[in-house]
C-alpha cells in the first residue's frame, strides 16, 4: 500500500513537519462533509498527508458522532401553567383588543395599510398641486384672471376643468363655486383684479348662472379624489398602526 | 440520527388520551395531528390541553435548552420562559410542526438567557456536579461500558459549556438536535456561512478541550 503521502497534492503543505501552520479549520469543513472543489482537495491531502491533520479529522468525526449521545438533562421542575399564570398571561383589555392583530391571520394587514397609505399620500399630493384630472388644464386658465375669454371657455367646459380644490374664481367673478368665498365679499380675494365685463363683449359673453352652476358641479371631482385619497390614507395608516400594536403588544405582555 | 436522544424522548413519552379526532388537516403523523388538536382546544381556551402539550414537551425542551445554558437555574427560567411565550402566542403559530414551533421558542429563549448571563454572570455551571446528569443506560450496558459512557458525556458537556455560546448554540442545534444549517441560520439571524464556522470552530475548540480525553471517545469504537 502506497504511502498517503504519495496521494497529496503537491500544492498542499502537506509536510506533516508543518502541521502547526496547516489550516485546521479546512480540516474541520472536510471532517463536517462541507469542503468543496479546490478546499476539498486541499484538505484531503492534508488529512492524507499530515498525521496530525490526520488525528485531528478522525477526533472530530468522533466528537460529532458522540455530541448527540450525549446524556440528556433531566428537568427539576414542573413547567406546567397554573390558572393563575394563565390568567396572567392571557391579554387583558386593550391588549386583547390588539391580539388579534399580532397573529398570522392579520399579516396582510401591514403591505395592504402600507399600499392604502401610498396611495392616499400620492392622491392628496395630486389633489393639493391641482395638477389636471382627465388631460383638462382649463382651470389654470381661469386663475390667470388676464384671460377673460379663457376664463369664459373654463367656466363653459364644466365637465373637462380642474380647478384647485374647494375654489375657483374667474375675472367673470360669477364663476365662483357655491359654497366658496365670493371675491366681492372676502377680502383676500378682493384684490385680484375687478370683476368687470370686457369692452365689445355683451352680457352673453358673461358666464351665465347656469354657466356658474355647471362649473360648481366640476369642482367635485377633486374633492372625491381629496376625500378618497383621504380615507386611503387614514385607512391604510390604521392598518399599520394595529398591526403594530398588536405586535408589540403581543412582545411586552 | 437514529441514535438521537430525542427519538427516545419521543419514545418514552406517553400520549395524552385525545377524545377529539376531527379530522381538522390532513396531517398523516399521529403525534403531530395530536399536537395540533391539542394547540386548537387551548387556542378555545384549555388550559388543560396546554398542559398536556407541555407534558409532552417539557423534557425535550429543557434538555435541549439546559444544552445550550449551561446554568441548571437559568435553562429552567428559559424553558418557563419558552412555555410562558408559547401560551401568549397560540394565535401565531403558523402551522406545521408544534414540536419545531415550540423547540424555536425554547431556543430564542435560552439565546435572551445568554444575553442576559452576559451582562449578569451567575456561578459557572454548577450543573456539572449535579447527579441529575445521568445517561440512559439500558439493562444489557455492563458496568465499565456505563462508567465510560457517563464519563464521556461528563467530559463532553464540561468542554461544550466552555466554548462560546454562539459556538455551542451551533452546535447543539446542529448535532444534537439535528437542525441543517439553513434552519440554524434562519433561527439564529446569521449567515449560512458563519453557521458553518461557527459549527467547525466550535468543534476545533472542543478538540482543543478533550484533547486528554480523547481516548474515552477512542475506546468504544475499538
Amino acid at each position: 500500500m502506497p504511502h498517503p503521502a504519495e496521494h497529496a497534492d503537491p500544492l498542499a503543505p502537506a509536510d506533516p513537519a508543518a502541521h502547526a501552520t496547516h489550516d485546521t479549520l479546512l480540516v474541520a469543513a472536510f471532517a463536517g462533509g462541507d469542503a468543496t472543489g479546490a478546499e476539498l482537495e486541499t484538505a484531503a491531502a492534508l488529512v492524507a498527508g499530515c498525521p496530525g491533520c490526520a488525528a485531528l479529522h478522525g477526533d472530530l468525526r468522533l466528537i460529532a458522532a458522540a455530541l448527540p449521545a450525549m446524556p440528556t438533562p433531566r428537568r427539576s421542575r414542573d413547567f406546567r401553567l397554573t390558572a393563575g399564570q394563565a390568567a396572567s398571561l392571557r391579554p387583558a383589555g386593550w391588549r386583547r383588543f390588539l391580539a388579534p392583530f399580532a397573529g398570522p391571520r392579520f399579516a396582510f394587514a401591514a403591505p395592504l395599510g402600507s399600499g392604502l397609505a401610498a396611495l392616499g399620500l400620492a392622491g392628496l399630493l395630486l389633489a393639493g398641486t391641482g395638477l389636471p384630472l382627465g388631460g383638462s388644464t382649463a382651470g389654470a386658465g381661469s386663475e390667470s384672471g388676464t384671460d377673460t375669454a379663457s376664463g369664459a371657455a373654463a367656466a363653459s367646459m364644466p365637465a373637462r376643468a380642474a380647478p384647485s380644490p374647494g375654489l375657483m374664481v374667474t375675472t367673470q367673478g360669477a364663476t365662483a363655486a357655491p359654497g366658496v368665498p365670493d371675491a366681492s365679499t372676502d377680502p383676500r380675494l378682493m384684490a385680484l383684479p375687478a370683476a368687470q365685463p370686457s369692452a365689445g363683449k355683451g352680457p352673453e359673453d358673461t358666464a351665465a348662472p347656469e354657466d356658474t352652476a355647471v362649473a360648481g358641479a366640476a369642482v367635485p371631482g377633486m374633492p372625491v379624489l381629496l376625500l378618497a385619497s383621504l380615507a386611503g390614507l387614514v385607512a391604510g395608516a390604521a392598518l399599520v398602526l394595529l398591526r403594530l400594536a398588536g405586535r408589540s403588544a403581543a412582545r411586552t405582555h | 440520527m437514529l441514535d438521537s436522544p430525542r427519538l427516545t424522548t419521543a419514545a418514552r413519552r406517553a400520549a395524552p388520551v385525545v377524545q377529539d379526532a376531527r379530522p381538522s388537516e390532513a396531517v398523516e403523523d399521529p403525534i403531530q395531528r395530536r399536537d395540533l388538536i391539542l394547540l386548537e382546544r387551548a387556542r378555545d381556551g384549555s388550559l388543560d390541553a396546554f398542559n398536556d402539550l407541555v407534558e409532552c414537551y417539557q423534557d425535550h425542551l429543557f434538555a435541549l435548552v439546559a444544552r445550550m445554558v449551561p446554568d441548571r437555574d437559568q435553562a429552567s427560567d428559559a424553558v418557563q420562559e419558552a412555555f410562558f411565550s408559547a401560551y401568549r402566542n397560540m394565535r401565531s403559530f403558523r402551522g406545521g410542526s408544534v414540536r419545531s414551533w415550540l423547540s424555536r421558542i425554547a431556543i430564542n429563549a435560552a439565546m435572551d438567557q445568554q444575553r442576559l448571563r452576559k451582562r449578569r454572570p451567575s456561578q459557572p455551571y454548577p450543573e456539572l456536579e449535579d447527579e441529575s446528569w445521568q445517561p440512559p443506560a439500558g439493562p444489557e450496558a455492563d458496568p465499565e461500558r456505563t462508567a465510560m459512557h457517563t464519563e464521556r458525556g461528563r467530559v463532553l458537556q464540561a468542554a461544550l459549556a466552555a466554548i462560546t455560546p454562539d459556538q455551542r448554540h451551533a452546535i447543539v442545534m446542529f448535532d444534537v438536535e439535528g437542525y441543517d444549517y439553513a434552519e440554524i441560520a434562519e433561527i439564529t439571524g446569521v449567515s449560512l456561512g458563519t453557521v458553518k464556522s461557527r459549527i467547525h470552530r466550535g468543534r476545533l475548540a472542543l478538540r482543543d478541550l478533550l484533547e486528554g480525553s480523547m481516548g474515552l471517545f477512542r475506546g468504544e469504537e475499538g
